[in-house]
């Protein structure tokens, strides 16, 4: 009996020549309005009623801030990297200030942020969106 | 076509970074105490003087750079990242830095084009 191997079929894919995410088609470029509306919302809903706990908030800023990638990346943008980022603090009268700087592309990436607080906690939420050519 | 960079130069180098962001916090915050009408601008200085020097690496990256100053309280912090991008060429470095009046956390996130 022969033993012969059949060789995997090698795909080629061809340029496509499209360099900017509304070559895809309409709505695919990273919209921040439609963005920040959920990820307010997710923040809001999760953190009714929770007060601030040290051993609870780093598990807390972890599931946020995977419950809103998971989410961003169902809204369909398929040619973006996503960059989140969660803090989530105790409210004791302290001043603190938050600042972000971005080297990108102003056509096709954006950010979304939202800000959510409570008595006893506060929790800002960071989304960028990087177009990957 | 040829490759027309090595896939050291294509990657995510977390020291160096690591060194940068320091020394942007150091230029800024040594010797400072915690002042409400300037923490605006140091948050500002730090994440610029960051940007300047991550582009002087020259790499093909595009980066997130972001900080936060907080007085300090006995208030408790956290700060959690969650990203969907491709390990093997992007990466992300965090610093916390401390003196006796703030605590300061850096973060840079730099994704290959």
């Amino acid at each position: 009996m022969e033993d012969f191997e059949v060789a995997e079929k090698q795909f080629l894919y061809e340029n496509t020549y499209i360099t900017s995410p509304e070559g895809y088609g309409e709505g695919q470029k990273f919209q921040g309005g439609y963005v920040t509306k959920e990820v307010k919302n997710i923040i809001t809903e999760r953190m009714q009623g929770v007060s601030y706990d040290p051993a609870r908030a780093s598990q807390l800023g972890k599931e946020l801030s995977d419950k809103i990638k998971e989410t961003v990346k169902s809204m369909g943008y398929p040619r973006y990297k996503l960059v989140v980022q969660v803090t989530v603090g105790e409210k004791a009268g302290q001043c603190m200030r938050l600042a972000s700087r971005c080297l990108w592309d102003t056509a096709s990436d954006c950010c979304a942020s939202a800000y959510c607080e409570n008595e006893s906690l506060f929790c800002v939420a960071m989304v960028y969106g990087l177009y990957y050519e | 076509m040829d490759d027309l960079q090595t896939s050291e130069e294509a990657a995510f180098v977390a020291e160096d970074v690591n060194n940068i962001i320091k020394e942007s916090i150091d230029s800024v915050l040594l010797n400072a105490t915690y002042n409400h009408n300037k923490v605006g601008q140091w948050t500002s200085m730090v994440v610029e003087q960051s940007m300047k020097r991550l582009t002087a690496l020259n790499k093909p990256f595009k980066y997130v750079v972001t900080c936060v100053i907080m007085q300090k309280n006995g208030a408790g912090l956290h700060t959690a990242s969650s990203c969907f991008w491709d390990n093997a060429t992007d990466g992300s470095r965090t610093v916390r830095w401390e003196n006796k009046t703030m605590y300061c956390i850096a973060t840079v996130f730099g994704l290959a084009i």
